[in-house]
């Protein structure tokens, strides 16, 4: 934003929750990096350690709306302040999911470990979770820089995503018909992928949100 | 409605559907000094809207030219066309007393005639000559307190002097007052800002339920009170009408920066 308010604290108070947004959407990014990476490596105390890591993420979006909500009750934003305080408490919701999913990703990799691996299929959900990772930062951006552009490239990036799920999913069919032994594990790598397919539209949620903070249009699902 | 002078006028007579107020160009001058430039803009009937702006931006002074109060300003001049429901308010033949019985004016501090609650509200259609004798008078006073709501609390005792009454009562006396008259436009000059939040709420409130008979035009400096009462806001900068358009969108998604910066009381 070009101009300061009058009321220095209020640009204070909006950037003090920016910057923990994006703090949370770091850390995310790193939970979901360090999930994929367990998974890929059957790292159990990895995976553990994502687990334990999902708590951080909950506060941090704990401590996002109380502070957007204590921001509307005092200040009562207008216009792109008002815009910006409803994008914080969605985004933070947003985030939360996504820190949800990779907390599941890394309990199906204990449940993982005693079953059949699938090297093909790990290495897609290894791609597919630097992807999200990729398009996270991107949105991220998109927001802190209120770029309009980077924010639709984040959006657009999901089509790759939903292609690549129904890939895993048409693929894991395969093992599961091939192998009765494989369904157990078929069925939680499906689920994995399915997630992360949850997390990119998750972006996309995000990426709208985005959308909205910098035009006040609402973008038709 | 009654003619400001003798020709029968309707609001479809304006140039467009249900606007009832048209400024084309308003210039308004005190002296040398030029108070608004060139304002254009069309008031909807039956709508609240709220003009805000910066101290010294013109919003009172544009308010103030629709009942033709600048006349009593001596240096003040008007320029450009102002039109209620068609008539041309600064027209020659247009006598200033008609046009101020259907333009009613509340002021920021309630100001009340220092007579009886009802002699107040009696006021206006007595000199108008609006009514034919005491029971028409007592049922003109009645049905404005009770538009006004405040019939039930001042019915047992509408002799007593209206200045005894609450800031926020007095305020609604005065309200009652402007409707007595059956105005077809209330305007309303930063009308809560001497009173308190409740007497505020109940001011608002009012508003909401006067704008199915009347079209109301509110100064306010404050923006929560705009988006609350209006459904079009127009902001006023230096003289210059910025931007108008629907309350919720100027206070989501405003067009222009200025309006931007002023009502996220950003230094612009």
């Amino acid at each position: 934003m070009e101009h300061t308010h009058i009321v220095t604290r209020f640009d204070k108070d909006l950037n003090e929750i920016e910057t923990l947004l994006v703090e949370m959407a770091d850390k995310v990014s790193e939970q979901i990096k360090q999930s994929a990476k367990a998974l890929q490596n059957g790292d159990i105390a990895l995976a553990e350690m994502v687990s334990n890591g999902d708590s951080a993420i909950n506060k941090l979006e704990e401590r996002i709306d109380k502070k957007a909500i204590c921001l509307i009750a005092l200040r009562q934003p207008m216009a792109e302040d008002l815009r910006s305080a409803i994008t914080t408490l969605k985004v933070s919701t947003s985030l939360e999911r996504m820190g949800d999913y990779a907390k599941t990703l890394s309990y199906r990799t204990r449940e993982l470990d005693d079953l059949p691996t699938m090297k093909p299929v790990l290495r897609t959900i290894s791609e597919m979770s630097d992807k999200i990772c990729m398009m996270l930062n991107l949105v991220m951006e998109g927001y802190v820089n209120r770029d309009l552009k980077k924010a639709a490239k984040a959006r657009e990036a999901d089509q790759e995503i939903n292609d690549k799920t129904d890939a895993l999913f048409r693929e894991l069919l395969t093992y599961m018909m091939e192998n009765p032994r494989n369904i157990e594990a078929c069925t939680h790598l499906l689920f994995i992928s399915k997630n992360l397919e949850r997390s990119g539209d998750q972006i996309t949620n995000i990426s709208e949100q985005v959308h909205y903070l910098i035009t006040g249009e609402l973008l038709e699902e | 409605m009654d003619s400001l002078v003798d020709i029968e006028i309707t609001p479809q007579m304006s140039g467009k559907k249900n606007t009832i107020i048209s400024a084309r160009n308003v210039d308004v001058f005190y002296g040398e000094k030029q108070a608004l430039n060139s304002i254009t803009l069309d008031i909807p009937e039956n709508k609240v809207t709220s003009l805000i702006g910066p101290s010294g931006c013109g919003k009172s002074t544009f308010l103030r030219s629709i009942n033709r109060m600048n006349d009593l300003v001596d240096i003040c001049r008007v320029e450009g066309e102002i039109k209620i429901a068609g008539q041309d308010i600064y027209a020659p033949e247009v006598d200033v007393v008609a046009l101020r019985s259907q333009v009613g004016m509340v002021f920021q501090k309630p100001n009340p005639f220092p007579k009886s609650i009802y002699e107040n509200v009696a006021y206006g259609p007595k000199i108008h000559g609006l009514t034919s004798g005491k029971n028409e008078m007592e049922e003109v006073v009645e049905w404005s307190l009770h538009k006004a709501g405040l019939w039930e609390e001042v019915k047992d005792r509408l002799q007593e002097t209206g200045t005894g009454l609450s800031g926020g009562q007095q305020q609604r006396l005065c309200i009652a007052r402007a409707i007595a008259v059956k105005p077809k436009v209330i305007l309303m000059d930063e009308p809560c800002s001497a009173l308190d939040p409740i007497a505020t709420a109940i001011i608002e409130e009012l508003i909401d339920e006067l704008r199915k008979n009347f079209t109301i035009i509110i100064v306010t400096h404050s923006m929560q009170q705009a988006a609350r009462v209006s459904q079009r806001t127009a902001f006023f900068h230096m003289g210059n009408l910025v931007e108008s358009g629907a309350t919720k969108t100027i206070f989501t998604s405003p067009n222009d920066e200025r309006t931007q910066n002023y009502i996220t009381g950003r230094i612009g």
